[in-house]
């Protein structure tokens, strides 16, 4: 069990195709039947790269991700709350808003918040942040939407939300935008798209955990 | 405001917001799916009993060809017939079958209730749509939209098409011939029509059918039928 310094909390174990990932936890305590690991630098939950995009990211190599102890992040598209609650381990002195307008993923996103003190639900639709704006100013935008229209979504978000020289994080399913299009052709245009209002920072896709998806870092100037 | 309070303050909107979310469009595509569920452990059941029973009354589990009809005959007694080739059945065996096929016919007899329920439901909740299309299609459409509401607010194209997206999306990566008719393909108007016809009468039925949603979610009036007649008179 190694440390990945890069990213807060995150260890690593094993080598090549066989690495498995792991975010130091305070509980014993798992969400999702996941399995967690003594060990003696303390307790671990297993993360499973096939079901985050976040992770899988990570898992692909990305140079960075803007994620520090005490981030304060906006995340869209909560859902049942897998990635939520690992962030929510990772950035222990943080805070997380999880959004989502599914009310039966955002049931089980209420169960995970009550528990997880860190987490802040938000059942609101991220087209319309106006509808939200309570929410303070954020650290980190991670977006993962599968929407048509998800770099308006996400570039309406970081104007409303993110601090100048923050992160934002974008998911993009190319399958949800353009059925016609080529994944590749649209991963290029979206990303002449995000260097008009941010720097891209990195750029992975993410085959072969997720098939036709992106994952963006840019970061606000 | 710090963030433990803002926390608070956000579960107990989410909460309250969720609480609201639960409508009676929940009911109604659980109950279609419940139905659906339902359809397929039905056939397989009773396919388990026709092959069991089979060894015992052939001749009947060769006449009887109604999955329905078989299981409340041997509901009502596995009545061992002169039968040249079926076998004679222990007493303990007749009864386990005919407890078997006790519990199935229930079951068709839920799913008979759960099509009255969701009848009478739609009835009162989108009364033209249940006029215009019938009862399971109408639940389907909805369910498909995810609510009365998003259905009201699509247009016709996309209500003649829901159902269909398989096909719709084949035609639109490839090329391929676009599809007609969606869950509306089971409306007795089109699935009763020449092929020649049946894209006419779904695009014109789906026409009725967007101003029958707009009505129901709005509670307008009941025009519904005079729609249907229009139809019948003018494709009939």
């Amino acid at each position: 069990m190694q440390p990945i310094t890069r990213y807060p909390g995150l260890f690593k174990d094993g080598h090549g195709k066989r690495t498995k990932y792991f975010v130091q936890t305070a509980k014993r305590q798992s969400f999702f039947d996941e399995r967690i690991v003594s060990h003696q630098q303390g307790l671990f939950r297993e993360v499973d790269p096939e079901r985050s995009k976040l992770f899988a990211a990570i898992a692909k190599g990305v140079s960075q991700l803007g994620l520090k102890e005490d981030s304060s992040i906006l995340y869209l598209g909560a859902s049942h709350g897998y990635t939520v609650s690992f962030l929510s381990d990772m950035v222990t002195k943080g805070q997380i808003f999880a959004l989502d307008f599914a009310p039966r993923v955002m049931r089980d996103m209420v169960f995970i918040a009550e528990q997880k003190e860190n987490i802040a639900p938000v059942y609101a639709n991220a087209s319309h942040p106006e509808t939200y704006a309570n929410i303070p100013l954020v650290d980190v935008v991670f977006m993962d939407v599968a929407q048509r229209n998800q770099v308006e979504i996400f570039k309406k978000n970081c104007d409303a939300f993110l601090k100048s020289g923050g992160f934002g994080l974008l998911a993009l399913k190319a399958r949800s935008m353009d059925m016609t299009k080529k994944p590749k052709d649209l991963f290029k245009q979206v990303r002449k798209e995000l260097e008009r209002n941010f720097i891209v920072v990195d750029y992975r896709e993410l085959d072969p955990f997720e098939k036709d998806h992106a994952f963006y870092v840019v970061k606000k100037r | 405001m710090d963030f433990q309070s803002l926390r608070s303050e956000l579960l107990t909107k989410t909460k309250q917001q969720l609480h609201d979310a639960v409508t009676i469009d929940v009911s109604i595509s659980q109950a279609l799916s419940a139905y659906d569920d339902l359809q397929v452990q039905l056939n397989h059941l009773s396919k388990r009993l026709r092959d069991w029973t089979g060894y015992f009354v052939p001749e009947l589990e060769r006449r009887i060809s109604t999955n329905a009809h078989f299981v409340q005959e041997i509901s009502r007694g596995l009545a061992h017939e002169d039968s040249a080739m079926g076998g004679t059945p222990a007493q303990p065996t007749q009864q386990i079958i005919e407890r078997f096929a006790k519990q199935i016919n229930e079951l068709y007899s839920f799913q008979e209730e759960l099509l009255m329920y969701l009848e009478k439901t739609l009835q009162e909740f989108a009364p033209n749509l249940q006029v215009l299309l019938g009862t399971t299609i109408t639940a389907r459409v909805i369910s498909a939209a995810g609510s009365l509401e998003h259905l009201s607010r699509l247009p016709s194209s996309t209500l003649q098409l829901l159902g269909a997206e398989k096909a719709l999306f084949r035609h639109l990566r490839t090329g391929a011939r676009s599809p007609k008719h969606g869950f509306i393909i089971n409306h007795p108007l089109v699935s009763q029509a020449s092929s020649k016809m049946r894209g006419k009468i779904a695009r014109a039925l789906a026409d009725k059918m967007s101003i029958c949603a707009k009505l129901d979610y709005f509670k307008g009036e009941f025009l519904a039928k005079k729609y249907l007649q229009d139809l019948e008179k003018r494709f009939g």
